[in-house]
């Protein structure tokens, strides 16, 4: 069953001059549920123009999207907005985790905004805790805990509501190789053990060789695909062959969006 | 790309939050115009203007008042504008700007704008300045409109004044800034802040001092007002310092842990915010409330005093009341040439009444229970009859009297007086000794000093039977006569009381509504320089918090483009934005009616009138007005935050 379908999908920016700049054309991505999948493609290939249209806070100017079912270009702002918080979870490079709350206050903030009642919310709360490993950080504030530590909360708020599809944009970007691997060990986690769909943009082979199937995109359009075998190790060795057929520019950082 | 151009563009291009330091400097300087042109306009020099010379003294004391405000509110404005340039410094520094050129490029930016807002300030003032005349020519009801007048004195020391104020200010800004590190600039918004700690015993303090000023207030009285009015001010600012500071942080914390409220949608963003702000938010919640204090606690007592005079004024029941006696020698006035005068001055009899009565001598009186004794502060006080009573006391109730009872008529007494006790003399030969039954505080006529400083009531059978056995010329009758236009009379007795001596006031009383004029001419203009200033301390409430709002503007809209990407509605920001400038601007305004309330029970126990319900109508204006702003206030900024918010 697929949690994500996309048909022709396609963003064409105009600027001031009129002059057009195809950002995207005619992309078809399937995902099912459970996957984990990745996206990669050298800097201005279309990365975060896909990831923009696919999290709805970028209209797409030609194709479809289709997300548990529900085409999210139909809805209005208010609906958006509540589709977003209860069919999609978000990891995000900066983290955008808020400094006014608790490392527990932003976890559990999806599910407060949705009105579930306390007790509900701590049942939720302890399993995910329990397998980030992040019960002694609940009391504490941002900013006293590392980038792996708030990465890891990002990934406790974006699943604890159970959303259809978790999108996840350079979450290692600002993280160093430990804090990284650690991350992405949880995502992988998250993926095996409680059946999490993820789609996750990244321009990390390392990162990336945990999917189970990178696709790639070029110049606004779907390139190749590859699909994981048994060995990780092979995965990456993969990924950095097709990134040097790809050629362009893999190691510049994206940077984190305001 | 010189220094002077990179301030000017500096300007040109952060034009939005450079406008709220402009217009705010912009603001005090035409404020300070305004009333300073007032103050050396020659028509209030050459003393045309009655009532402005009575008050010399306090307008020079609102004067300092506004310059101090002035000083304060600039340096406010400029304080936080540089602290919302905080990044914008750390910048400058970090691509290599000594903190030399640093300071000598805001030092050059603050002048600019100083000297701007001087200029156009002093043009809004000259603007508006005919306004304010005009409408203080209204409220004094001047037959004359002050002329509109632009003192040259007036524009050298406004001018002066304020670019020297501008250069002070700038100096010790410049001076402060730029001594911390370039990476606390650059951060300056990220830097941890709200912890929510708090000291029990400063909880307890603030309580107390709190407490104990307001218990200080309700029990003050003439005798202790020197005394405790200062200690009572220090109470109430120290309490209400740490109720903010304090009580807040241990609000905040009892509500994070009442989970289904706290849990409750965004409850949890508003609360939080609120506690991750609270150093910012105490500061600016107190010194709001205090301002609002201030201001209610002014017009409430300018109101107060204003309406218990002329309730006091109204208590007179007659414009003119005269005594007609066949006995006295005294003077006796002559019905037609006040006839005349009438027609002279076009005015009409509203009312007319008399009373008839008879001296009443020797007498000596005792009041139960506190046992106070009465006698011989006047040759005789004035009986009358029961029925005589009842036809003057238009209101209240009538008096039944027993054949051998009586009543007293006091026209004033310090509190409630006691209802009975006895009463003594003689009226001419008749003796007569009996209980008082009934006491009440009244003018049913104008109080003529010698004649009916106390009155006396019996009933008609007692007076029959008095009056039968004494002589007539113990009789005496006191006219009174009222007129429509408070104002021609007031012009019309004092015409009058020109053409004869002083003696005339043993048998004629008439000074109602001369009194009256002068109390208004008097508090007319007490009033309004009370309004301007207030009205200066209310705009100066709102332009703080609209401050405030501005200066956390990004750190706003950063937030919530965060929170707008994991789906929260613009609804839901919308109630935490409102939810928190509603705070902001409502509390302040509750506690500081509750200091109001207890200044006005103060006042009461000063004046010994029960006045504080006037200042009902004092704070509910206030609160209107503070509505009005928060709608603005609000409005404003959620566009603003809006427009920055837009998703990708």
């Amino acid at each position: 069953m697929s949690v994500l379908k996309t048909t022709g999908l396609g963003k064409v920016y105009g600027s001031k001059k009129n002059v057009l700049y195809t950002a995207l054309q005619g992309v078809n991505i399937e995902v099912d549920k459970g996957e984990f999948v990745g996206v990669m493609g050298p800097s201005g290939s279309g990365k975060t123009t896909l990831l923009n249209l696919l999290s709805t806070i970028d209209k797409p100017t030609s194709g479809e999207i289709e997300i548990n079912g529900i085409n999210p270009t139909k809805l209005n702002d208010h609906k958006l907005a509540l589709f977003r918080r209860r069919e999609l979870g978000f990891v995000f490079q900066d983290f955008n985790l808020l400094d006014a709350l608790s490392v527990k206050e932003n976890i559990i903030l999806p599910l407060v905004m949705e009105g579930v009642k306390p007790k509900e919310i701590e049942k939720r709360l302890k399993p995910i805790v329990e397998l980030l490993q992040i019960e002694a950080l609940l009391p504490k504030r941002t900013y006293e805990i590392s980038g792996g530590q708030k990465q890891r909360t990002a990934i406790a708020r974006a699943i604890i509501h159970e959303p259809s599809l978790l999108l996840a944009d350079e979450l290692t970007g600002n993280l160093d190789s430990k804090s990284a691997k650690d991350v992405m060990d949880t995502l992988k986690q998250m993926n095996e053990e409680m059946n999490a769909t993820i789609l996750m943009v990244t321009h990390d082979p390392f990162s990336a060789s945990y999917c189970q199937r990178i696709i790639f995109i070029k110049d606004g359009q779907l390139f190749t695909e590859i699909h994981r075998g048994s060995n990780r190790q092979v995965f990456f060795q993969q990924i950095l062959d097709v990134q040097s057929m790809l050629g362009g520019d893999f190691d510049d950082l994206s940077f984190p969006r305001a | 790309m010189t220094f002077r151009s990179l301030a000017l563009k500096n300007i040109r291009v952060n034009w939005r939050s450079y406008s709220a330091f402009f217009f705010s400097s912009l603001f005090s300087v035409a404020i300070f115009y305004i009333y300073y042109a007032f103050m050396v306009h020659p028509d209030v020099v050459n003393g045309q203007m009655a009532a402005a010379s009575k008050v010399t003294k306090g307008m020079e004391f609102c004067l300092y008042l506004i310059s101090i405000f002035s000083v304060i509110f600039i340096l406010y404005s400029s304080s936080s504008f540089l602290k919302s340039r905080k990044k914008e410094f750390g910048l400058f520094s970090l691509f290599g700007m000594t903190r030399r050129q640093l300071r000598k490029l805001v030092f050059i930016e603050n002048m600019l704008i100083g000297l701007l807002s001087t200029m156009s300030g002093i043009g809004v003032g000259i603007l508006f300045s005919k306004l304010f005349l005009m409408g203080l020519g209204t409220l004094l009801e001047l037959e004359q409109h002050i002329r509109f007048a632009v003192p040259v004195k007036a524009l050298v020391v406004t001018i002066i004044l304020f670019l020297a104020m501008f250069l002070v200010i700038t100096l010790y800004t410049t001076m402060r800034m730029g001594k911390g590190q370039i990476i606390e600039l650059l951060q300056a918004h990220k830097q941890p802040k709200g912890e929510l700690k708090y000291s029990a015993w400063k909880v307890v303090i603030g309580t107390i001092s709190l407490l104990l000023g307001y218990a200080l207030a309700v029990t003050m009285t003439i005798g202790t007002f020197l005394v405790v009015a200062l200690p009572i001010i220090g109470f109430v600012v120290l309490g209400t310092f740490l109720l903010y500071s304090q009580l807040s942080v241990v609000t905040l914390n009892l509500l994070k842990r009442r989970k289904s409220l706290f849990y409750n949608k965004s409850n949890m963003l508003i609360i939080s915010q609120l506690g991750y702000k609270i150093k910012d938010n105490a500061r600016i919640l107190f010194t709001i409330t205090i301002l609002s204090a201030v201001v209610m606690t002014a017009m409430g007592t300018i109101y107060v005093m204003q309406n218990m005079g002329k309730q006091e004024m109204k208590k007179t029941p007659y414009a003119l009341a005269w005594i007609e006696s066949e006995h006295t020698e005294s003077f006796q006035l002559d019905r037609n040439e006040i006839d005349d005068l009438i027609k002279q001055y076009g005015l009409h009899v509203s009312e007319e009444g008399q009373l008839e009565g008879y001296q009443f001598e020797n007498y000596h009186f005792a009041l139960q229970p506190n046992g106070r004794e009465y006698s011989g502060y006047s040759d005789f006080i004035m009986l009358i009859s029961q029925s005589a009573y009842n036809e003057q006391a238009s209101k209240g109730k009538k008096m039944e009297l027993g054949a051998d009872e009586a009543a007293l008529l006091f026209t004033y007494y310090d509190g409630n007086p006691p209802q009975q006790g006895t009463i003594k003399g003689n009226v001419g030969e008749a003796e007569l000794e009996l209980p008082i039954v009934e006491v009440r505080v009244e003018e049913i006529m104008n109080n003529i000093l010698d004649w009916n400083y106390y009155t006396v009531i019996v009933s008609d059978q007692r007076y029959e039977q008095i009056t039968s056995q004494v002589d007539v010329s113990n009789r005496f009758t006191i006219h009174g006569i009222d007129f429509t236009d408070m104002k021609k009379s007031a012009e019309m007795l004092q015409e009058y009381s020109e053409r004869y001596s002083s003696d005339i006031r043993d048998t004629v009383e008439f000074s109602r509504d001369i009194r009256y004029f002068e109390f208004v001419q008097y508090t007319s203009l007490t009033i309004f320089i009370g309004i301007f200033i207030c009205f200066l301390f209310f705009i100066a409430a709102g332009s703080l918090i609209y401050f405030k709002l501005f200066t956390e503007r990004d750190e706003d809209i950063a937030m919530f483009q965060g929170l707008s990407r994991i789906g929260i509605t613009f609804k839901e920001m919308k109630r935490v934005i409102v939810t928190q400038i509603g705070i902001v601007f409502f509390l302040p305004c509750a506690v500081g009616i509750i200091h109001a309330f207890f200044a006005m029970i103060a006042l009461d126990n000063l004046l010994m009138t029960p006045g504080w319900l006037y200042s009902l109508i004092v704070f509910a204006i206030y609160v209107v007005m503070q509505a009005i702003y928060f709608f603005i206030a609000s409005s404003s900024y959620l566009h603003s935050i809006r427009k920055g918010t837009s998703v990708a």
